[in-house]
This record gives C-alpha cells, sequence and structure tokens, in this order.
C-alpha cells in the first residue's frame, strides 16, 4: 500500500525531471530503463562513462543513476568529471561491489547516494523521492528568490533592506530618487539619512529626543508621513512604513509611498471660495483613504456610549467616491450600530473623519459608511474618561454666590471637568467665571454629594441650548471620591452597553 | 513601617518599591509589591495591584512625579493582585496601559473599555523608549499566567519579573533586606512548584533573560535577589520540575 503510494508520489514528482541512465550490462539497462520511463518522461541511456559525459554536457539532466565498472571511463571518474561541470549534480552510484575503496571515492566526489545490487524497486523510489523532493525544495527557492529579488527592485515604491541602521540593499528607484550610482553610495548616504528629513507639522523628521528610525522601527506597520527633495530640489510627500522581517530581529524594510500627487503639501488656494474649499478638501481625503486602504494600515474607530468612549481599530476594505467599507471588531460594530455613526481617526489625517451608518454586517465582520465630514475634534486627545451621570443625578451652581435659577443637565464627567447643558445663558457668564458646582451624583438611595469649585473653559451658542464647558480645582479627598465614582459609573455603563448587545 | 524604598537613583533615573499591606492577603502572606520607574518627566508603574490598594499607591505615586507624567502602567498578567485597579487608573490618568493581546478582551471585566489608552504587547514581546534608554517586555508565557510579560529596566538593570521569583518572607519589596537564595529557597519552591505551568517555560525563560544584564530581580510578591543570588536563583529555577511536570500529585 505504502509502497503503491509512493509510486505515483514519484511519478508525480518526476514529472518535470530528466534522468540520465549509464549502465553496460544491456539485459539489466533494457530492464531497468523500462520502469525508469514509467516515473520519468524523459530517460536518456547510455553505455558506458565517455557516454554518459557527453549525455551529461548535451542534456543536463536533473538525475543520473551509473553503474561503476564500464568500459572507456567508469563510473567513478565520469561522476568526478561531472561534478567539475555542475557541483550541485545529483548522481546515484549502484555498484554489484561492496569495495570500501569504491565507496570513500565515492564519498570524496561527493555523490547523493551509494546502492548496492541488486537494489530492491521499493528502496530505489523512495531514494529517487527524497533526492527529487530535495531538488523540488532547491528549484522553488531560487525562483523565489529570483522572484522576491525582482519584485524588490522593480517595485513601485522606493525600497529599503536594513538590519539594525545598516542598509543591506536598496531598490532602483531609491537610487534615482536620491541621485545614487550603487549601493554603496547609497550605504553612505543613509548614515545622514535624518538630515534629509523635512520638517513639516505633524510629519516625521529628526528632533532632538528620538531617532527617526527608532521611532518607525517602533512602530513597525504604522504610516508617518515624510517630505523629501528630490534631484530637481523640489519638495516630495512619502508615506513611510516600516516593515519587520517576521521572526528575526532587527531586520527591517523601509517603504515609501510617493504620494504628491495628492497636493496635500500645497498651500490652501486663498482665491477659492469655503465651498471649493471643501470641495477639494474631500478629494484629499478619499485620497488619503486610497493610501491607507494601499498600505493596508489601521485605522482607529471612536463611538461612545453615554459618554464612554468606546474605541477599536479596523482596515478599509474598499474606497468609492461617496462611500467605504471597513473592517473592524465586533464590539465597535455594536456601538456603532448604536451610534448609527462613527468617527474615523488616522496618523495620516490631521482631522478626524466623522461619518454615517449605511449598514453592516456581523457575520463578514464589515461596515459600509458614508456622508463623510471633518471634525477638527480629535477623539483620541481626549485624555480622562468621561461618562454620562445617572439621570437622578443633578447640579446646583452657585455664580458669585447666588444659585442659578437656569435649568442645568449634566452631559458628562470625568476627573478634568464636566460638559454641561443650560437652557440658557446666565447673565455675566463667561469663560473663566469661577463657580461652585454641588453635585449630587449616582443612584437616588447612596448618591455622592460633593461640592466642587470649578472655571468656565468654554460656551458654545446652540439651537435650542447652551453648551458650557467647566473645568474642576479639586481637593485631593474630592477627586478620589469622584474617580471611585467615575469608576464605578465606567463599569455599570460598560454592563449596559453589554445588555443591549445581549437584549437583541 | 516602612512601605516605600527608593532601589535605584542615578539622578537621572530612580526605580521605588512600594509594598502595601493588602489586608486579604497578608491573611495568607502574601504581600504585594508595587514598582514605579521615573526618568526625568516620565514615569511607569508596574503591576499597580488589586482595588483595595489603590488609594494607597495613588498617593505613593503622587509623592513623587505630577500625575501626568505617569505615561505607562505596564500590567504583567491578568491576575487581580496586579490589574484588578486597572478601571480605577483609567479614570484616574492619562496613561497608556500595556498588556499582553492575550487579555484585552478580558480588560472589560475590570472596567476598561477604551481601548485607544492600550498598547497591546504581542506574544513575542516588545522594547520601548523610556527617556533616554529602553525598557524590554520579556515573554513570561505560563509563568503562571498565558499571557505574561517581564519588564527588564536597560538603565538600572532591574528586571522585574512578577510573578516568578516569589517568595513568602517577612523580608518582602521594600522591607526586603540582603537576603541569599539559600535563605529563601524553601519559600520559593512551593509557590513555584503549583503555580508555574512546567519545566519547559522556565528553561526558555531563563534563557531570555540571560540575554541582557540583570543586576537585581523585582518580583511582584517577596523578595529581591541581586548579582549571585539571582544567578542561583536562575540555576535553580532552570530545572525546577513544576505544574505539569508533578501532574499526578494534584489529581
Ligand atoms: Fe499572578
Ligand atoms: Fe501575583
Amino acid at each position: 500500500m505504502e509502497s503503491k503510494n509512493n509510486y505515483k508520489k514519484l511519478a508525480k514528482l518526476a514529472k518535470d525531471f530528466t534522468l540520465l541512465y549509464i549502465e553496460d550490462n544491456s539485459g539489466l539497462q533494457k530492464q531497468a530503463s523500462k520502469i525508469f520511463k514509467k516515473f520519468f518522461p524523459k530517460v536518456i541511456v547510455a553505455t558506458n562513462g565517455q557516454e554518459g559525459l557527453e549525455f551529461f554536457k548535451k542534456y543536463y539532466p536533473d538525475i543520473i543513476i551509473s553503474d561503476i565498472k564500464m568500459p572507456k571511463m567508469n563510473g567513478l571518474d565520469m561522476a568526478r568529471k561531472i561534478k567539475e561541470i555542475d557541483n550541485d549534480a545529483q548522481i546515484i552510484i549502484t555498484s554489484a561491489f561492496d569495495e570500501k575503496e569504491y565507496l570513500l571515492e565515492s564519498i570524496d566526489i561527493g555523490i547523493t547516494k551509494y546502492l548496492k545490487k541488486p537494489i530492491p524497486l521499493e528502496e530505489l523510489i523512495e531514494i529517487l523521492l527524497d533526492v527529487i523532493s530535495q531538488q523540488n525544495d532547491k528549484k522553488n527557492r531560487r525562483l523565489f528568490d529570483a522572484y522576491t529579488k525582482d519584485a524588490f527592485e522593480y517595485q513601485d515604491h522606493m525600497l529599503i533592506f536594513i538590519e539594525k541602521d545598516e542598509v543591506l540593499m536598496v531598490n532602483k528607484k531609491c537610487l534615482e530618487f536620491f541621485a545614487q550610482e550603487n549601493s554603496k553610495t547609497f550605504k553612505e548616504l543613509f548614515k545622514t539619512f535624518s538630515k534629509l528629513l523635512l520638517p513639516h507639522e505633524n510629519f516625521l523628521y529628526e528632533k532632538d529626543t528620538q531617532s527617526w528610525l527608532e521611532i518607525i522601527k517602533e512602530q513597525d506597520g504604522k504610516l508617518f508621513n515624510v517630505k523629501l527633495k528630490d534631484t530637481k530640489n523640489k519638495n516630495r510627500h512619502f508615506v513611510l512604513k516600516a516593515n519587520k522581517i517576521p521572526d528575526k530581529d532587527n531586520y527591517y524594510i523601509l517603504s515609501f509611498d510617493d504620494i504628491s500627487e495628492l497636493g496635500l503639501l500645497e498651500e490652501d488656494n486663498p482665491n477659492l471660495t469655503d465651498e471649493q474649499k471643501a470641495q477639494e478638501e474631500k478629494i484629499k481625503m478619499i485620497n488619503l483613504l486610497h493610501v491607507l486602504k494601499r498600505n493596508k494600515t489601521k485605522i482607529k474607530l471612536y463611538n461612545s456610549y453615554k459618554g464612554l468612549s468606546i474605541s477599536n481599530t479596523g482596515i478599509i476594505e474598499e474606497v468609492l467616491s461617496n462611500q467605504i467599507k471597513i473592517k473592524t471588531t465586533y464590539l465597535q460594530q455594536r456601538a456603532i450600530h448604536i451610534d448609527k455613526k462613527t468617527t474615523i481617526e488616522s496618523e495620516l489625517f490631521s482631522k478626524a473623519l466623522e461619518c454615517s451608518l449605511v449598514n453592516l454586517n456581523f457575520e463578514t465582520q464589515s461596515v459600509v459608511l458614508n456622508n463623510f465630514s471633518f471634525t477638527p475634534f480629535l477623539p483620541s486627545k481626549q485624555k480622562y474618561v468621561r461618562v454620562m451621570p445617572e439621570s437622578s443625578s443633578f447640579v446646583d451652581i452657585y455664580f458669585d454666590a447666588i444659585r442659578l435659577s437656569v435649568k442645568i443637565h449634566i452631559l458628562d464627567i470625568s476627573i478634568e471637568g464636566s460638559k454641561l447643558s443650560f437652557n440658557s445663558l446666565p447673565a455675566g457668564l463667561k469663560e473663566n467665571s469661577e463657580l461652585i458646582l454641588k453635585l449630587r451624583l449616582g443612584s437616588k438611595t447612596s448618591p455622592l454629594n460633593m461640592d466642587v469649585k470649578a472655571e468656565v473653559l468654554k460656551i458654545e451658542e446652540h439651537k435650542d441650548e447652551f453648551i458650557v464647558i467647566v473645568v474642576f480645582k479639586l481637593e485631593s479627598e474630592s477627586k478620589k471620591l469622584l474617580i471611585d465614582y467615575i469608576a464605578k459609573r465606567q463599569m455599570a455603563l460598560i454592563r449596559e452597553f453589554k445588555g443591549l448587545q445581549n437584549a437583541e | 513601617m516602612q512601605n516605600e524604598k527608593v532601589i535605584y537613583d542615578d539622578g537621572d533615573h530612580k526605580c521605588i518599591v512600594f509594598s502595601f499591606d493588602n489586608e486579604e492577603v497578608e491573611e495568607s502572606f502574601l504581600a504585594v509589591n508595587q514598582y514605579l520607574i521615573i526618568q526625568k518627566n516620565s514615569a511607569i508603574l508596574i503591576d499597580p495591584g488589586s482595588q483595595s490598594t489603590y488609594d494607597e499607591v495613588y498617593d505613593a505615586v503622587c509623592r513623587y512625579i505630577d500625575i501626568d507624567n505617569l505615561k505607562y502602567i505596564f500590567y504583567s498578567h491578568q491576575d487581580p493582585d496586579v490589574a484588578g485597579s486597572i478601571g480605577k487608573w483609567s479614570v484616574s490618568c492619562a496613561a497608556q496601559q500595556i498588556v499582553s493581546k492575550q487579555w484585552i478582551r478580558f480588560m472589560s471585566h475590570y472596567g476598561l473599555m477604551n481601548f485607544n489608552r492600550v498598547i497591546p504587547l504581542e506574544d513575542k514581546g516588545a522594547k520601548i523608549h523610556f527617556g533616554e534608554d529602553y525598557l524590554h517586555f520579556i515573554p513570561a508565557h505560563f509563568l503562571h499566567s498565558p499571557g505574561n510579560f517581564s519588564l527588564y529596566d536597560s538603565r538600572s538593570k532591574i528586571l522585574f519579573s512578577g510573578d516568578i521569583g516569589t517568595s513568602i518572607t517577612s523580608y518582602y519589596g521594600a522591607k526586603s533586606q540582603d537576603v541569599t537564595f539559600g535563605e529563601i529557597r524553601e519559600s520559593l519552591e512551593g509557590f513555584h512548584k503549583r503555580y508555574m505551568a512546567g519545566n519547559r517555560f522556565c528553561k526558555v525563560w531563563v534563557q531570555k533573560v540571560k540575554e541582557h544584564d540583570v543586576h537585581t530581580m523585582a518580583p511582584q510578591h517577596g523578595s529581591l535577589l541581586s548579582g549571585e543570588e539571582y544567578d542561583n536563583f536562575l540555576a535553580w529555577f532552570k530545572d525546577l520540575e513544576c505544574g505539569g511536570d508533578l501532574m499526578e500529585s494534584i489529581y
């Protein structure tokens, strides 16, 4: 059974192989070559070493099987000559003699196998299988090496292959851009590469704290904006990424994707109307989304549930002119499902992108979004955890020692401050006004009562409310109480959020 | 009673150990050490502990730094004596929280939902810049937790080993004095045999930490071990039969 399997295997594996068989005994030769032809599509037969050598030069067979004792030139002399031509040649020697000298000589020549006649067919097949699969591996590796080298060389992106901070290889595109003769001169240039990275707001360039290379290596896979000058002294905009070679320490491929055509480096044209500007910005954003998709870069998605931020990463799967398809976690999908919208951030954007939900599919983990608009508020900049207090919570506010009589509602609270909604604005209340908040937080049965000093940071006028953001000045005791309250409320909101999922 | 101690200070870089007795665990004599590393305006807190010691640890940290300078909190694994306070820390400061990616999805049970502020550690570990130096997160999986890391501080040359090196001794953490491995060996044995998953994990961890120049090992429970005593610990731990190796005795 096993041998039958091996027959099939060998026939399959040997289908691209040529065999050279050298044997002077014509009876044996006929018999054996008949068997070989069952496996090898091309079997060349020679009757002595000299002929064998000639055929080797002519046909370049993949495997050679040879007898030792033959007229004109013996098998070992032939093997030595073949090895001189191609050290990689796979030679199997068969011999009726068990002579030690032959064996030692064979080892010296570097033949693949030494077999004693008669050779059982099963054993021969097993050996051929072994030799051929090794040859196949080698072939594939060579093919792969040649291909990847080609792919590296002719990539559209500039590529630099490094070990630690030494350049091992650099591709054509890169040499051309930096006007370098060869990789040797580029290696020198790379030592001062930090000087080539031009300063630009939110871009990667050398600052005194940490080297640019360390930064990108530490965050491999992340995209960085960089600005470089080309040979014509023009600024070009690249997206730079370090890819770590898996399971190898210190080996990275740096890739530079030229996105200058997106025009992100250009100043906004002052002659444009607001509408035109918005239109231009939108086009830029779509182009950037394409860059993110192309680089399979992770984006961050933000939602909130009663003030509590819910954030996970996602990947862009599809970009159309007015909608995108992303893939994200189940939890985030749930949050988007409740919110009917989400906010996207990426290291490539200076603003966040708000978008509405079109549809989502829990099975494929995908979410389709449209209606993009920009918001200058980056959710990642939110420093502290915020929560919306229980509906039974309320606040009394004293301004100049007088209790405000307007209707006030707590939208969210953190240890830093609170966002409040006023139904009308009390006279005199403005930025920097000092207040005292009498907070009553938590459930009716065991509320947290605390008096807190605060200062107005910002007042926003909305259609039917005023949003007042205040910053707390907390004593250490009340800070602790508030931390405790927010942590508990956070926990309760997480439970509530999860409960919503389960309720569906 | 001494419950904090500076264990390294070169002027710019400082390591402090806090030992706040957690009443629940003191019953079983397993007191907890928390560590703080400070370099200029950055600090990292290591294994801050359970809910019940949160207040004391928070106050202690504030005695050394402005809480805004707490850049990272590292949780070696998911146990309540390590990460139980994660919800409170997430509210009280803006630090990035570093934890094995194996535990991220469980963190909501401790009250953490905002994964934007979490740095998930890949199984292979990581190396991050800390001031002018590096922090190495060294894989220590299954010793005892399936997603577990030791932290090596390249400046102080201290290896913060989490539960590895746990000894039940009165000379723990801030109360530690120069003890020899021999003195605490017996108190190490019981814990490691039962809590560590098996010798093959011990061996590979020892190999990993030997790649670094370690002066002192600082575990989450018990005594610190330095120099030769640390070497003695490694030699013992490398050949320790534990966990699965001794399965018959617990079934
Ligand atoms: Fe533990
Ligand atoms: Fe522990």
